[in-house]
């Protein structure tokens, strides 16, 4: 497995055709919080995360809420959600996407952390996808156990 | 350089109706322009700002945006929708009746940011289409948002021009025409989309069983945001007798919420839409660059001689103009031009004459509701919408939308006509 910063990345990438569950399944195989996102030429195009999921499956007006804990689950109606929502292509992504080289530094690395939010980086050499580098695996790297 | 003037202001208006570019980018770009060309030196486009229509607006964000922290308007849609208990009648009434209070005490964009979400909440436990309510809550908004000095940017616009109105005139003049059109134009909606709102009995239980309480429990300083927001409007129905302008009325309440509930002070004032202010400003450069080139002056004289200098027929081509224009163009522009207008109009009477200024009201208020585009309500309703993936076409709106304005449009005529005229 690929190494960045002497990290072990993680390989969790989907083609730009792949539904959201098989981007959901993905994500549960390889234990990733994100994706990478590869075009048909094999460069990352975006990615994709945990938080995406959870906003393919829960109805789109949720993130215009701000008070919700007096809902209950509508169990019935979320298992429709997931079903339908299952087959539905990845959301296009619309920015440019934010690639980690190589052989980068910690500190760049730790200033895309910060002002992306997202939850790991996809790294590459050149153009060519080789992993993704996991913000938890990155605190504990630079942050040694006692 | 007059005709200059007209064109950047015409073009500005075009290009914020069909939202091409962002309507703060258009209103800068076409203050920017006018000013470089020398249409109006930079001492009278910076007079030319209505800094208390911007002090009202900022405040009221602020208090707003903070009482919104504390779930209160979540909770009051849950519970009326509770009371409804699945009535596709008592929810649409109740909803709109909700959309319209707050409209008239916070303003009409905000509570369909507030009212709008919850609604699809709603609809989506209930299994039925929230469309015909989102557009009978938008329609609620801009009827009652015209009731107050504050429900309706147009309606600020006036109520911070005219020194002679205050809050109580506009509610005494205001808020009987628009209740009796609330009710008036929401039976229609109803009568119209009635069968997308049928519940089936066994989705009525799954409302009941919500807790609108749960999230004000958990809600530090809800009861101080909840005081210093019915102070600030009730000092708002005080504040000719107490000699305060209404922005001032909102500037101390906002204040007073950043000392008794803030603790972090720029993350509240990051709740202020500094969008719409800067678009206010750009605004303001542009009609004051009319005034000062005498294209104002020329609508009056147009509008004087068009109607024989009539009292009636001003303030009929002040309603009904006024509506085709907020229909075409959005209200916020429309009226900050129709302005100095009514001004003009008015230099000739003997003493404060009021009757224009309401015509002037109904018209942007009630004409924002015929088009998508006609009121920033509208718009904001429309993105909810579109981001829930449920968008509302320009023609779905048009087709309820152009009725009910021209419902209301009847009804603020016999009103003009019986008790202003």
């Amino acid at each position: 497995m690929a190494r960045c910063l002497g990290i072990e990345l993680v390989d969790a990438s989907v083609p730009a055709d792949a539904t959201i569950g098989r981007a959901a399944r993905t994500l549960a195989d390889a234990h990733a919080s994100a994706l990478a996102v590869l075009g048909p030429d094999g460069h990352v195009i975006g990615t994709f995360t945990q938080l995406d999921l959870v906003r393919s499956v829960f109805p789109p007006y949720l993130a215009e809420l701000h008070h919700t804990a007096g809902l209950l689950d509508d169990r019935e109606a979320m298992a429709e959600r997931v079903a339908d929502r299952s087959d539905d292509p990845l959301p296009r992504p619309t920015t440019r996407p934010v690639t980690v080289e190589i052989g980068t530094s910690a500190i760049h690395v730790a200033e895309l952390f910060l002002h992306t939010g997202l939850p790991a980086l996809p790294v590459v050499d050149g153009e060519r996808f080789v992993g993704m580098l996991e913000l938890v695996a990155f605190c504990r790297a630079i942050v040694p156990a006692p | 350089m007059t005709a200059f003037t007209v064109v950047v202001f015409a073009l500005a208006l075009a290009v914020i109706a069909f939202e091409w570019i962002h309507r703060t980018k258009v209103a800068l770009a076409g203050a920017g322009l006018i000013v470089i060309a020398g249409a109006i030196d930079a001492e009278h486009a910076i007079e030319a700002v209505d800094w208390g229509t911007l002090g009202l607006l900022a405040g009221m964000m602020l208090i707003v945006a903070l009482t919104e922290r504390t779930g209160v308007f979540t909770f009051i849609a849950l519970r009326l929708a509770q009371l409804s208990r699945g009535s596709a009648l008592r929810l649409t009434f109740l909803l709109t009746g909700a959309t319209g209070v707050l409209s008239a005490f916070l303003d009409n964009l905000t509570a369909i940011l507030l009212v709008v979400p919850v609604t699809f909440l709603i609809a989506d436990l209930l299994r039925i289409s929230a469309i015909p309510l989102v557009i009978a809550e938008v329609i609620a908004a801009n009827v009652g948002g015209t009731a107050t000095l504050i429900g309706d940017p147009p309606n600020i616009l006036i109520g911070t021009h005219v020194d002679e109105l205050s809050f109580n005139d506009f509610i005494v003049n205001l808020a009987p025409v628009s209740v009796v059109t609330l009710v008036a134009t929401i039976g229609l909606v109803y009568l119209v989309t009635r069968r997308k709102l049928a519940v089936a009995p066994e989705r009525i239980e799954s409302l009941q069983r919500l807790d609108p309480r749960a999230d004000m429990a958990g809600k530090p300083k809800v009861k101080r945001s909840i005081a210093v927001l019915l102070g600030t409007i009730v000092l708002f129905f005080l504040h000719q007798t107490l000699h305060l302008e209404p922005a001032v009325v909102a500037l101390v309440g906002a204040t007073v919420m950043l000392l008794v509930v803030v603790d972090d002070v720029d993350d509240a004032l990051r709740t202020i839409d500094w969008s719409t202010l800067f678009f206010f400003v750009g605004l303001f450069v542009m009609v004051g660059a009319l005034e000062e080139r005498g294209v104002v002056e020329q609508v009056a004289q147009w509008i004087g001689d068009a109607t024989g200098e009539s009292p009636t027929g001003e303030a009929m081509a002040l309603l009904w103009g006024g509506a085709a224009g907020s229909a075409i163009v959005d209200n916020i522009p429309f009226t900050a031009a129709m302005i100095p207008v009514v001004d003009e109009l008015n230099a000739n009477d003997e003493g404060f004459v009021d009757t224009n200024w309401w015509a002037l009201a109904l018209g942007a208020c009630f004409g924002g509701n015929a088009t998508i585009v006609a009121a920033a309500a509208n718009v904001a309703a429309s993105g909810v919408a579109a981001r829930s993936g449920q968008p509302i076409s320009f023609m779905r709106f048009l087709a309820i939308g152009l009725p009910v304005t021209l419902v209301s449009l009847g009804i603020a005529t016999a009103y003009l006509l019986v008790f202003q005229l």
